[in-house]
């Protein structure tokens, strides 16, 4: 029981540490400041849930799941080109209450409140992944290439333009750098892993609706990006494991979950608070925040 | 090489560019000169791309560039010094002059596979930071050096920048005398290699000695354009910018 509560775990950190740091990528390492992530986490989710329940294989709704949420990530790139900082915050924040609104009042295709249920568990080469343990595997593979690719990319000279972009975006174009492409291509990826992660989410809970992608799921990823510090894989790595794990105790003081829910939020906030006032660059942060 | 044709530009009622017309000749070194708020940097804004003209045009080897994206005007041969600091202040010094060097850089798949530093690249960054006395400090973050120190390896990427045309805003501020003279030598080295050099500079001496063409603006309007022993002796200009 208990081996499989620590599975359970390690699973989320797995799924939590795509998402973070896919989102490095675009806050830490490109400067935008994307509060849209947790619909790109909503897209890849329902596109794989959709396609598997529809027939599809796992390895096609996966590989789906990141492409479209990559393609939305270029689409949100166009109108919000020109917008930098808070400006860029509130429009990417709208785009996330628009794909919220979409998966709960388009019925037809996403049976809105509904949900999705029965999302089939993963399935490659004829092995289903049914236990948490051969699941957790799958997401150690995962979260590990998505790793090792984003690491990659910051150390890439691609990877400096995204750097020189946020430090100063008006330096790097007179450098001749194609700062809207190198932005657009920065939500992009970081668009599709965000997807892989939503599909791996839709397969493990095997259920879906729009309440898993609210604003509130947004907080604890935003959290560990900042704990982590800007532009630190390393750090967001750290800040994963402790973000996930430190509300869990509160599960063995014998709080009833009504509690736990509503306790892990103020955790998180207060976390936020305490480290954005005594260390604002976060565990391993090379960037201030501006 | 680089015509600049009527140029008009006003910020709410203040008139920064006013009409303003001139050419760069090809393989030589003009300075603009002029009081502060004379419109010199709206001029270099404007050539770079950063600012739109109200109206008037900019030439470029005979093709209109005032409608570009500054990142287009670059890789045209553009290559800008700002007035002020704009290095990127969490990247080091060498990979603040790598970022000059190439713009293949910027397709993702490409450049997954290339490592920052290439050999040639390197030859080229250290040649320079020998002349340019930056190569003990290479491995800091910009946002750690001082000013002067910024301003060396700014010149340096502007230089490194693969350009036909070096538009340079006060390269000698805050530099030491020493420095000046280097900096100097380095702008007659470059024309010899066939660079074409536009700067501003507020030191007299160092333009008059570097400089084969002085325009000199006031309040938008150019007043005064010639050799520099003729600008010297220009009543207009050592009125207007002189104090004399």
């Amino acid at each position: 029981m208990i081996e499989e509560y620590f599975i359970h775990l390690l699973i989320l950190i797995g799924i939590y540490l795509i998402l973070a740091i896919s989102l490095q990528l675009s806050i830490g390492f490109t400067g935008l400041l994307n509060l849209g992530h947790i619909a790109f986490f909503a897209v890849g989710a329902y596109t794989s849930a959709l396609l598997t329940l529809n027939g599809f294989p796992f390895c096609i709704g996966l590989l789906l799941a990141g492409l479209i949420a990559m393609l939305f990530g270029f689409l949100l790139s166009w109108p919000t080109k020109k917008l930098k900082g808070d400006y860029l915050a509130l429009a990417t924040l709208a785009f996330s209450f628009v794909i919220y609104a979409l998966a709960l009042n388009w019925i037809g295709l996403t049976r809105g409140p509904l949900g999705l249920p029965g999302i089939p568990k993963p399935s490659l080469f004829g092995f289903v992944f049914s236990s948490n343990f051969s699941f957790l595997i799958l997401t150690v593979i995962i979260a590990l290439i998505s790793y090792v690719v984003i690491k990659k990319t910051v150390s890439s000279p691609f990877g400096k333009v995204l750097e020189a972009v946020r430090d100063d975006e008006l330096a790097a174009k007179v450098l001749g750098k194609n700062t809207f492409k190198m932005k657009t291509y920065a939500l992009g990826i970081s668009a599709f892993f965000a997807g892989i992660a939503g599909s791996l989410y839709a397969h493990y809970i095997t259920f879906i609706d729009p309440s898993s992608f609210t604003l509130l799921q947004l907080i604890p990823i935003l959290t560990i990006v900042i704990i982590g510090g800007l532009a630190s894989l390393r750090g967001t790595l750290i800040a994963t494991v402790i973000i996930i794990l430190l509300p869990e105790p509160l599960r063995f003081i014998g709080f009833s979950s009504s509690i736990i829910g509503p306790a892990r939020q103020i955790i998180y906030a207060l976390l936020l608070l305490l480290i954005l006032i005594y260390r604002p660059k976060g565990f391993f942060g090379r960037v201030n925040l501006k | 090489m680089l015509e600049i044709s009527n140029l008009k530009k006003n910020f709410g009622g203040i008139k920064a560019v006013n009409d303003c017309s001139f050419k760069i000749k090809e393989n030589s070194i003009t300075a603009l000169i002029g009081s502060n708020g004379s419109g010199k940097t709206t001029v270099f804004n404007i050539i770079s791309g950063i600012l739109k003209p109200d109206s008037g045009k900019v030439r470029f080897n005979k093709k209109i560039i005032s409608e570009k994206q500054p990142h287009e005007i670059s890789n045209l041969g553009f290559s800008r010094l700002f007035q002020q600091s704009r290095l990127f202040d969490n990247l080091t010094v060498k990979e603040n002059l790598h970022l000059a060097l190439n713009n293949q850089d910027t397709f993702f798949l490409k450049s997954l596979f290339k490592t920052i530093f290439n050999k040639e690249d390197n030859k080229k960054i250290l040649e320079l930071a020998k002349i340019m006395e930056i190569e003990s400090f290479m491995n800091k973050l910009t946002k750690n050096l001082s000013y002067g120190q910024k301003r060396l390896v700014e010149i340096a990427r502007a230089v490194l920048n693969p350009h036909k045309i070096l538009i340079l805003d006060e390269p000698t501020a805050g530099v030491n005398p020493k420095l000046r003279k280097e900096i100097s030598k380095l702008l007659i080295n470059l024309k010899k290699r066939g660079d074409t050099i536009l700067f501003i500079e507020h030191d007299l001496n160092f333009t008059l000695k570097i400089a084969d063409e002085i325009i000199v603006l006031d309040e938008g309007k150019i007043i005064a354009q010639g050799k520099p022993n003729d600008i010297k002796k220009n009543k207009k200009v050592l009125e207007a910018y002189l104090g004399e």
